[in-house]
């Protein structure tokens, strides 16, 4: 009986050890290109994935590297590699959407362009 | 129709496609293997490439990371046959590309890098974009070639 017991626990805390470990799973991040995707959708902005995500990223480097030098120049670059239907709102809302997922330091470079009041 | 009929229609009508057929052709065509535009343009290879660079960016990138893994000597090879090439006028530019068409072995830096070209070469709708627009960047950039200022 004893041993029945002893038996019985062990297994439970094999399970309790397989049920955290699946729960820790479960937990693991989404990436970030998934979830920059799923912030163009809520624009209303598709494709495939993996060109936004990298269209996002280039952006992003273009501005650090000072080949668009203000929020406007990156602002047309993002309009000339997105589809040409989308709108110009739509196209800053993806290249701030880029900015919060792949180089929030560069959110100086949109708030200038919002604190100038300017439009595209 | 008679059998006999029938199968005189049949043979004259292989008879008169035999000739069409011929052995396959490897020469160039106005497009193939160097786009037409790229042949015409009068930007020089940096114009271009800078112009690729904001129309093409994901085609530029992956170029320019294949570029950074060749070693050195190749992609200095690279760099002074392309503007070898543009430095030829559209003639001399046709020539080539019916020289590279129907010899494999006529480039010789192909032999060491294979896509040596391909941002130049090897996708029309690229070569498009970026000649509708070379004209407006500056001449000579040689900055455009370093990929870690110019992702």
């Amino acid at each position: 009986m004893a041993r029945h017991h002893l038996a019985a626990r062990a297994l439970a805390a094999a399970s309790i050890g397989f049920l955290v470990a699946i729960g820790n799973s479960s937990i693991a991040q989404a990436d970030p290109d998934t979830d920059f995707a799923n912030q163009l959708h809520t624009y209303g902005i598709y494709g495939p994935k993996d060109y936004n995500a990298w269209l996002g990223k280039i952006a992003c480097q273009r501005m650090s590297n000072n080949i668009d030098r203000d929020a406007y120049q990156s602002a047309k670059f993002v309009a000339t590699n997105l589809a040409r239907q989308n709108t110009t709102e739509q196209n800053w809302q993806f290249l701030g959407a880029a900015i919060d997922f792949y180089c929030p330091d560069n959110h100086a470079t949109l708030e200038a362009v919002a604190h100038a009041g300017g439009h595209a | 129709m008679t059998r006999t009929g029938l199968m005189a229609m049949v043979c004259g009508v292989v008879a008169a496609a035999l000739p069409l057929a011929g052995p396959a052709s490897a020469d160039a065509t106005d497009d193939y293997p160097i786009p037409h535009r790229i042949i015409i343009t009068t930007c020089d290879a940096e114009q271009y490439l800078q112009a690729a660079r904001d129309t093409s960016p994901v085609y530029y990138q992956r170029y320019m990371i294949d570029r950074n893994n060749r070693p050195l000597d190749v992609q200095q090879q690279a760099e002074d046959r392309i503007h070898w090439f543009f430095s030829l006028d559209p003639i001399a530019r046709r020539q080539y590309s019916e020289n590279t068409a129907t010899n494999v072995y006529y480039e010789n830096v192909a032999t060491h890098w294979g896509n040596w070209a391909k941002i130049f070469f090897n996708n029309k709708g690229v070569v498009a974009k970026a000649t509708d627009v070379c004209m407006n960047y500056p001449k000579g950039n040689m900055q455009v070639w370093d990929f870690a200022s110019n992702s």
